[in-house]
């Protein structure tokens, strides 16, 4: 062993894993499904695919919330909630620019989540999970109750389609199309952030506070800053969410979803970027089958909430990482996240 | 009516209904002594306390005997979920025991949802609708119900800690779990005695409460954060605290129900909860660590 | 530390009581590092060494006394924020980050240094990739350093117990501490692993941190690296001084080192402490 700082001798090298044949396939076959919609300019895959979508991009941020700062958000609807009533408020009732509007939803839900995020995070424990909780419940009981913003329970009509300048996204396909860009750049964001110095930071925090302390890691602001991002991406998939309808009313943000986006992150695991996805899409699609279903057997359509609830609990005893994380036949590239072809656990 | 017969009105709606927030509170709180967790179907139990003596009762049971087989099933349930769902993950992280209790929360609701379907329920009341007088107003003697078996669950519960050997065993597991375990403590009987009797308590509320409060399948939720509102507010882990907790609770609630609007009363509560917490982490009654 | 004036200590504790309830862990320990060189802390298992730590680096709040930084108050500050002033500790029980890499651990241990924040890191803006890189080469050194860099890529939970304790010296080391804080580094290593650690500790003064505070059981170790020595007992600092002193110390060896000790210290003729620069 040297004692003297010599200069490194070895180059590091960022590890580049081989390109494995299986591997593309599987991306391939995404995308395939991905792009499905589009191409076949279906209105009802479209809409299919936006829920699938806008979930994914809500749920990419709980994982970054769960899978790092160790903690988990009961209230994610109400930044949705909060980034859909704000496209829709300021653009028919102030005629704000869409894209304004959706950065001002942003813009509020981070502020929102700064101030509920501040003492929750700083207390040792879960706090976070019923602060974001009473939040999510203090949100729907305003949009229900403000009706000279909100129009309550009668909803708000006629939110304009999202006009970017050189595209107006006026069909459910290009609606679809953005926003799948926008999730791949909200996966694309997550995958920055865990390999960089904040990702990091959360990564050790994971495994001990002290340590990570020790080290210089402010945990409480760590967690934090997470919690926002992810407000900020449940924003951004509610404006999308009110220009792909043009209409919200509270109905969806109830904290019944904030609690399925938790069964959809926890069941589609946060350990690889495309958990959260194949968990919207798995959730999404049984959903809406069980839905449909139940317009002909009435108990059929009320079989959701206990066929999740014990999804989640078997997930979390047997499968902890989630269903992204289990390993599928070699043909299927290994690790990758066809999650969803998996159907029905 | 005056202004003060309609306070007097607000503040033994609010005392009864806090009772019950109080109730949830100190299950949750036995709970989070005896394993150090937030338990999220607690709620539930109230939920499925009030739903199922509503069903014994229409199957034609006398009112009394499906109060008490509601109770008994309840418990039944809570000591279930022990054995099936967190036996299996006792030994991960917390988070992983929270979110399987959030998981045993849904399939209780969907349960529920899926016997007796989505709509509001709503029990007779124990002695009759005639409202006792009391100045130019009255007052429904279910909440005197209420909060009569409440408080007594409360003594009881307190007596079951203070003069039992198992109550002894479950405080020193909370105090010490180790330390509980070398002393021949088996932790594990004391968290499935934990939740049956949290279970059981909750229940006991809801069967009360469903005569003043329709119930429905979805209200658990409710009740689970109001009670880990009340906990936190008295200052989590400490029982009286919990009870305390529970009254203050619902005491705002129903005065800004009556002096400030009824459709932002659950909000207004909430949040001022919410805001103690914010200024005061330690709760009311709780040391600052 | 030749210099005539006596340098200012560059850590120092002053009468810092720390009490959980009725019991009282350290109770008015002073203690002075001084740059350039190590100072030793011994005492039997429980008399509050590691809690001295605690206190020191903010883990836990203190009931009395105060801690300085170059002269500076930091007593009360919390943890991160002490670690940023410049000082680094190890842990008694080894607290790695287990499921990251052993280059990646290092890379946290130097996050003070880093200033690249979360919008910088979800938007991977050219600084921060720059700096990402440099931070690359900066901890791989520090492995070099402790001869870890063959491993880089390997889980630091899949490391043996005596490598571990050397990655949490590296990821301790990578901050550039003032002030190095070991708590029984040679816990769990052979001989002749604690006899290259002791060589390696040795140099570490003014090279790669300015100060060194080290706690450990291993007598010849302590003894042969330290500058000066501090024994606590029960809490309470009953000596300090040179090691030589320390050790002829005829009271504190009898009630402290064992009786034992004294008689086969002696019986080799009293060799002065060994190995010093």
């Amino acid at each position: 062993m040297g004692t003297e700082a010599t200069p490194l001798a070895e180059e590091p090298t960022t590890p580049r894993p081989g390109i494995r044949p299986a591997k593309v396939a599987g991306w391939a076959l995404l995308c395939a499904i991905a792009l499905a919609p589009v191409v076949a300019r279906s209105g009802y895959l479209s809409s299919m695919g936006c829920q699938i979508a806008t979930s994914a991009i809500i749920v990419v941020g709980l994982g970054l919330l769960m899978g790092y700062a160790g903690q988990i958000s009961l209230g994610h609807a109400a930044f949705y909630a909060i980034g859909a009533y704000s496209s829709a408020i300021l653009t028919t009732k102030a005629g704000v620019h869409p894209l304004l509007a959706l950065c001002a939803g942003a813009a509020a839900s981070a502020l929102l989540a700064l101030i509920v995020g501040t003492p929750a995070l700083r207390l040792h424990g879960h706090y976070l999970a019923m602060f974001t909780l009473g939040l999510g419940i203090i949100v729907q009981i305003a949009i229900e109750q403000g009706k000279r913003l909100t129009n309550g329970f009668d909803g708000i009509t006629g939110i304009p389609a999202l006009d970017l300048g050189f595209i107006c996204l006026d069909s459910d396909p290009r609606m679809y199309g953005a926003t799948v860009v926008a999730l791949v750049g909200c996966v694309l964001a997550a995958r920055n952030l865990v390999d960089s110095r904040p990702g990091r930071a959360l990564r050790a925090l994971h495994e001990s506070e002290e340590a990570a302390s020790a080290c210089g890691v402010d945990v409480a602001r760590a967690k934090l800053e997470v919690f926002v991002l992810s407000a900020v991406m449940a924003a951004v998939a509610g404006s999308l969410y009110a220009h792909t309808i043009q209409f919200v009313s509270p109905e969806p943000f109830g904290v019944q979803f904030s609690v399925q986006l938790v069964v959809m992150m926890v069941v589609g695991g946060s350990t690889s970027v495309g958990g959260p996805v194949a968990g919207a899409a798995l959730f999404t699609l049984v959903k809406q089958l069980l839905q449909d279903a139940g317009e002909k057997v009435r108990w059929v359509g009320y079989l959701d909430t206990v066929l999740f609830g014990s999804v989640l609990v078997l997930v979390v005893v047997f499968c902890p990482k989630g269903l992204a994380a289990v390993r599928l036949p070699a043909i299927l590239g290994g690790r990758t996240f066809v999650g969803e072809t998996r159907g029905d656990s | 009516m005056s202004l003060a017969d309609q306070l007097v009105q607000y503040v033994i709606a609010g005392l009864s209904g806090g009772l019950v927030y109080g109730l949830v509170a100190l299950g949750l709180t036995v709970i989070y002594n005896a394993t150090g967790v937030i338990n999220f179907a607690q709620g539930e139990f109230v939920m499925l306390g009030g739903m199922s003596a509503v069903a014994l009762n229409a199957a034609g049971m006398p009112l009394w005997l499906s109060a008490v087989l509601a109770v008994a099933i309840v418990t039944a349930v809570g000591i279930g979920l022990v054995r099936l769902a967190i036996y299996p993950v006792r030994d991960r992280p917390a988070l992983s025991v929270i979110i399987v209790t959030i998981g045993a929360s849904l399939v209780l609701q969907g349960g529920a949802k899926l016997l007796w379907g989505p709509d509001a329920v709503r029990l007779r009341s124990f002695s009759g609708d005639t409202p006792i007088r009391l100045g130019a107003g009255g007052i429904e003697p279910q909440r005197l119900w209420v909060a009569g078996l409440a408080l007594l669950t409360v003594v009881a519960v307190h007596g079951f800690f203070t003069w039992t050997a198992h109550g002894k065993a479950m405080r020193a597991v909370s105090l010490n779990r180790a330390a509980a375990r070398l002393c021949g403590i088996n932790a594990d009987s004391v968290v499935a005695l934990a939740f049956g009797l949290s279970a059981a308590t909750a229940a006991l509320a809801g069967v009360a409460l469903t005569p003043v409060e329709m119930m429905r399948c979805s209200q658990g939720t409710h009740y689970t954060l109001a009670g880990f509102l009340a906990a936190v507010v008295g200052g989590l882990g400490n029982g009286f605290g919990a009870v305390v907790g529970g009254l203050v609770l619902g005491l705002l609630e129903a005065l800004s129900k009556g002096l400030i609007s009824s459709g932002y009363a659950r909000a207004i509560a909430l949040g001022v909860a919410l805001l103690v917490l914010w200024l005061r982490p330690q709760g009311l009654l709780g040391r600052r660590r | 530390m030749t210099s005539t004036t006596t340098p200012r200590p560059l850590l120092a504790t002053q009468a810092v009581t720390k009490a959980f309830h009725a019991l009282v862990a350290v109770f008015e320990v002073s203690i002075e590092a001084y740059p350039g060189q190590i100072l030793g802390i011994i005492g039997p298992n429980g008399a509050g060494k590691s809690t001295l730590f605690n206190v020191i680096t903010g883990a836990v709040p203190l009931t009395a006394g105060r801690v300085l930084l170059e002269g500076r108050d930091i007593t009360g500050l919390p943890m991160h924020r002490v670690a940023r002033l410049g000082v680094a500790r190890t842990f008694q029980n080894i607290r790695l980050f287990r499921e990251m890499s052993v280059v990646e651990n290092v890379m946290v241990g130097r996050h003070a240094r880093g200033r690249s924040g979360i919008l910088s890191a979800v938007l991977r803006l050219p600084s921060t990739r720059r700096e990402d890189s440099t931070l690359l080469d900066r901890a791989m050194a520090y492995l070099e350093l402790v001869g870890l860099a063959g491993r880089w890529q390997q889980p630091a939970g899949a490391l043996t117990t005596g490598q571990q304790r050397l990655l949490e010296l590296a990821r301790a080391l990578a901050a550039e501490p003032k002030v190095l804080l070991l708590d029984e580094p040679a816990a769990g290593l052979n001989t002749r692993e604690t006899e290259t650690l002791s060589d390696f500790i040795q140099c570490i003064p003014g090279e790669l941190a300015s100060s060194v505070v080290l706690i450990e059981h291993d007598m010849r170790l302590v003894m042969r690296a330290s500058h000066r020595v501090a024994v606590i007992d029960r809490g309470r600092k009953i000596a300090d001084g040179p090691p030589a002193e320390v050790q002829e110390d005829r009271a504190v060896i009898a009630a402290y080192l064992g009786d034992d000790f004294l008689a086969r210290d002696t019986s080799r003729g009293r060799r002065p402490v060994e190995g010093r620069p």
